[in-house]
């Protein structure tokens, strides 16, 4: 029974480090997993699943200091700009939290001004 | 006693409801029982007496007339054994009902033993009187399968063959296959070492250099959404504005005499196009989807992923570890984001060339 336990614990562990950021080479499909995640925000708009989105994309920052990551949420803070900030400043710092509404803030206007603004016609 | 008759009478009467009721219900078969579950009790569906089966069910053909025909093959290929009735060999009810003489000829049969003429030599049978090579020999062909006439090793080769094939005294079409695949692979090295060679000399020539110092230098400034410099940043903050500053490495680099129109990068492809860029994902011999293996200088293209709102990219390839548009990186784009896929790696080849 012990030895049934610890295989599943095993398994348990594995399972939950498997989504884990541990390289950049990973970091694509962490990504792909936050884009996923971040499709669930149409149907269930929470803060407990943005702030879960928003933790997934702070983990690769060490990798990626632009956290390309928040553009899954761009939409979502375009319309909800407030429930963002308060969930960003409730799960981090000040700091890191304006550095995650500064990049939505680019992302929002890249976006909507495209990738030269300057050549608008 | 009355009692006891009133009870017997009622209790004879009331079998006799139930085995009329029983009855009427009788000639209903099971198979129609669904339709009276699933159907509404406001319209039962009307049965028609007798009930006939559906044209479907009628068609299926018992298990004994589906093998009805293997039986009947076995029984008469059986009996040819028996019998020893082996002069020919029945294909069946098809070609033994038609007119055609389906035995086979002795000559087109394998027998090693049989000797075998080349074609250089002069047969005796084609010198002969032709009234012996048209002798047909009917032999029986069994039940199993032909086997495959391998080729016999020639010891004679003819003069026709090359030069080779007399020295190896090998079969001719294994070594014409050999060059012919030595050839192939000469012309496509000689090929693919003259794409090489341009794409070297696209990136190592004075434009592309250029350009890449240019991205280097104007990753570090900070413009606003008016082109103007309004201070420094880190080279590897994103702006958002990665087209911008493309299109300012680009002139530094000679490949556009004025400053290109385009907001969104997944647009800029046919600007490129205009200036005699080629894209080297497909097309102009080239293959190449990965930017990792794209020449240094390429202009990669990037657009939205179906389902996301968001722009696209453009970055140029600086060196084998640097990408460069707004910011640099030392991945490209398509690593660092799942939102958007190339479209486009664009070099431009020299004159002739494209």
């Amino acid at each position: 029974m012990k030895f049934i336990i610890s295989i599943f614990m095993i398994l348990l562990s594995t399972q939950s480090y498997a989504g884990e950021l541990e390289s950049k080479s990973d970091l694509k499909a962490h990504y792909a997993q936050i884009a996923q995640k971040a499709k669930l925000l149409k149907s269930v708009p929470d803060d407990e699943l943005v702030g879960e989105i928003l933790i997934d994309c702070m983990k690769a920052r060490k990798y990626d200091p632009n956290i390309f990551c928040l553009e899954s949420v761009t939409e979502f803070f375009r319309y909800f700009p407030q429930t963002v900030e308060r969930v960003s400043l409730k799960n981090f710092s000040k700091e890191e939290s304006d550095f995650i509404l500064k990049r939505l803030n680019v992302l929002n206007g890249e976006a909507i001004l495209g990738n030269d603004p300057s050549s608008e016609p | 006693m009355v009692k006891v008759l009133r009870t017997i009478i009622l209790t004879l009467s009331c079998l006799v409801a139930g085995g009329v009721r029983a009855q009427s219900l009788m000639p209903t078969p099971i198979s129609v029982a669904p339709y009276y579950f699933n159907a509404s009790p406001m319209m039962p569906p009307q049965i028609q007496q007798p009930y006939q089966l559906p044209n479907y069910w009628q068609q299926q053909p018992s298990l004994l007339q589906n093998l009805m025909p293997a039986f009947s093959n076995f029984a008469s290929m059986l009996e040819d054994d028996l019998t020893g009735n082996t002069d020919r060999y029945n294909y069946g009810e098809d070609y033994g009902s038609s007119r055609r003489d389906y035995s086979t000829r002795s000559e087109f049969l394998y027998d090693p033993e049989r000797p075998r003429s080349s074609r250089g030599s002069s047969s005796p049978s084609r010198s002969g009187t032709p009234s012996r090579s048209r002798s047909v020999v009917t032999t029986t062909v069994r039940a199993t399968p032909t086997p495959t006439p391998t080729p016999t090793p020639v010891a004679t080769v003819s003069a026709d063959q090359c030069e080779e094939c007399l020295e190896n005294n090998s079969a001719t079409p294994q070594v014409l296959e050999t060059q012919t695949r030595e050839v192939a692979q000469v012309v496509e090295q000689a090929s693919s070492s003259v794409l090489d060679e341009t794409l070297r000399a696209y990136q190592d020539s004075q434009a592309v250099k250029d350009m890449v110092a240019s991205v280097r230098s104007g990753a570090v400034k900070s413009r606003n959404q008016r082109r103007a410099i309004i201070g420094s940043k880190p080279a590897s903050e994103s702006l958002g504005r990665c087209l911008m500053y493309v299109k300012f490495a680009m002139l530094d680099g000679g490949f556009f005499s004025s400053y290109p129109s385009g907001m969104y990068a997944s647009n800029f492809s046919p600007a490129l196009e205009r200036q005699g860029f080629v894209n080297l994902m497909s097309g102009n011999g080239y293959e190449i989807t990965d930017p990792k293996d794209a020449p240094v200088g390429s202009v990669i293209v990037y657009e939205n992923t179906p389902g996301t709102k968001t722009p696209g990219h453009i970055e140029i390839k600086l060196s084998d570890t640097d990408y460069g548009s707004d910011y640099i990186d030392d991945q490209p784009r398509s690593e660092t984001s799942s939102n958007r896929k190339i479209i486009g790696i664009y070099a431009k080849l020299p004159a002739g060339e494209s």
